[in-house]
């Protein structure tokens, strides 16, 4: 889904000089945007929702689809997106997207994206994980093919082991990647961040407060991307995007969780319009935890 | 011998238990671990009311009266307030005062109880069986379910989640329980050496 969104900055800041290879361009950018990673993921008591603009923090066993719509410069786009992430690894996952897009000017395939993802931290007790991603965009949905790679980093902090009271279900997760085109495209480099105030934290992990049933599931979040090119620009002028997208996440533990945002652009190459993303996960590893679909393929050993 | 007790004392009707019935049988015991001061044996049986109390360092394993097992850890406290098994299903609680417990919970047929209740909240099968962990601080409860699945309910607040195979969670005292997060093998690994016992 950060795909998406990210695909929606880029093909908005995408006003090249050369005009007969606007479209070529466009559509190599938004090929290198991260791979989407948006599921649920934990560190000790702290559950990070998912991320709607942003990666997955860390490897896991889920499936989600996102469907997102924004206005654009040339009319508005609709995007729907599948993703799989299945765990090799306690710790190392791989994940695939693909999805569809509409545009004013047809529906097509988006690209085809693989991310190799490893968990190389996790503190439980301060509930902090970092994690380092490859990510690859095979571009075959453009003419010619656009590929290009991402290594990012990706953490996710909560705030529970500091002695701030009510402050407390406070996390923040970020990423920060590279994407290097193939070609004569320009290379990106991309980092966000999401500020989250986590509803069911704070009556696990606070205070007993009597709220209604759905609050209690809650969880605020506002995400933030930017873009900016860097390096050779090959004359064309690629402009520097930044998304902010607030919204909810919802889930009360039970194997699945909803998030919805809104798609702020806050600049003129970032998009023309409010959009709004809706997502749902669905946690296999919960929902099916003694199947080959929701256990890592390699496991330590278990004692008896 | 002690099939034999359980199906003449053990095989009773679960509605209406009484006390002084027999509830299960040591079968693996390392330290001086006692039943109400009595220091317990291999082969001991030990009855619903009674209170086990597991030193440091010691371990202690029953066969209960449906077949299934529990076992518990060094430090440990466990009463079983009741052992109903019958033809018409199962009624167990058992209190954990602290300690970690790990029961692996047959399956019966009939409907079937099972609960550890501690300060914080109750454990509760909510399988047909089950493979897991309590473990009972003095502010929390912490449960890990190797197989089946299992619901956790604070005590204060009534809130519930349910834990599936390979997950766990934690529960602190007057508060909802934490959302529940796959649980990784060596967290596993670590109670189940716990409350591992040498036969």
């Amino acid at each position: 889904m950060r795909n998406k969104a990210t695909r929606h900055q880029n093909r908005r800041k995408g006003r090249f000089r050369c005009c007969s290879i606007s479209s070529f361009l466009t559509l190599a950018i938004a090929g290198l945007s991260p791979t989407a990673s948006n599921a649920y993921t934990a560190a000790g008591d702290r559950n990070f929702p998912a991320n709607l603009i942003l990666p997955q923090i860390a490897p896991t066993d889920a499936l989600w689809v996102d469907f997102s719509t924004q206005p654009m410069t040339n009319g508005g786009q609709t995007l729907l997106t599948v993703n799989y992430s299945k765990l090799l690894t306690e710790r190392l996952g791989i994940q695939i997207e693909e999805g569809i897009a509409w545009k004013p000017s047809g529906t097509r395939a988006q690209n085809f994206n693989m991310l190799l993802q490893d968990e190389v931290i996790l503190d439980q007790s301060r509930e902090f994980l970092f994690s380092v991603q490859v990510g690859h965009s095979f571009g075959a949905s453009t003419s010619p093919p656009s590929p290009v790679t991402t290594p990012a980093v990706t953490f996710g902090k909560g705030l529970g082991d500091l002695p701030i009271g009510y402050w407390r279900p406070l996390a923040i997760t970020g990423y920060a990647g590279y994407q290097a085109a193939e070609g004569a495209r320009t290379d990106v480099f991309q980092a966000g961040m999401s500020v989250q105030y986590s509803i069911p934290y704070l009556l696990s992990k606070v205070g007993n407060i009597d709220l209604p049933p759905f609050l209690r599931g809650v969880t605020p979040v506002t995400e933030v991307l930017f873009t900016t090119p860097i390096g050779h620009a090959y004359g064309r002028i690629i402009d520097t995007t930044l998304l902010v997208a607030p919204g909810i996440g919802y889930s009360r533990g039970r194997g699945w969780e909803l998030g919805i945002s809104a798609l702020i652009p806050t600049t003129k190459a970032t998009g023309t319009g409010i959009g709004v993303i809706a997502q749902l996960v669905i946690q296999l590893d919960y929902l099916l935890p003694d199947s080959v679909v929701g256990r890592p393929v390699f496991r330590p050993t278990e004692l008896p | 011998m002690f099939g034999v007790l359980f199906a003449v004392f053990g095989l009773t009707p679960w509605p209406g238990q009484a006390t002084a019935m027999p509830a299960g049988t040591v079968i693996g015991v390392n330290g001086s671990c006692t039943d109400h001061g009595r220091v317990l044996n291999r082969g001991d049986i030990v009855q619903i009311g009674d209170t086990l109390n597991v030193p440091a360092g010691g371990n202690l394993k029953l066969q209960m009266a449906d077949r299934s097992v529990v076992s518990l850890a060094p430090d440990s406290i466990m009463t079983v307030t009741s052992y109903g098994v019958g033809g018409s299903g199962r009624d167990v609680r058992l209190s954990l005062t602290q300690g970690v417990l790990r029961a692996n919970v047959t399956s019966v047929g009939g409907p079937s109880t099972f609960e550890v209740l501690t300060a914080a909240g109750t454990a509760s099968l909510a399988s047909e069986s089950a493979d897991w962990f309590v473990k009972a601080q003095p502010v929390a409860v912490q449960v890990g379910v190797l197989a089946g699945s299992i619901d956790l309910t604070s005590a204060a607040t009534g809130q519930s989640v349910s834990i599936p195979a390979h997950w766990g969670t934690r529960l602190e005292t007057g508060l909802d329980p934490v959302l529940p997060r796959i649980w990784a093998q060596k967290e596993f690994n670590a109670v189940t050496n716990l409350t591992g016992v040498e036969h």
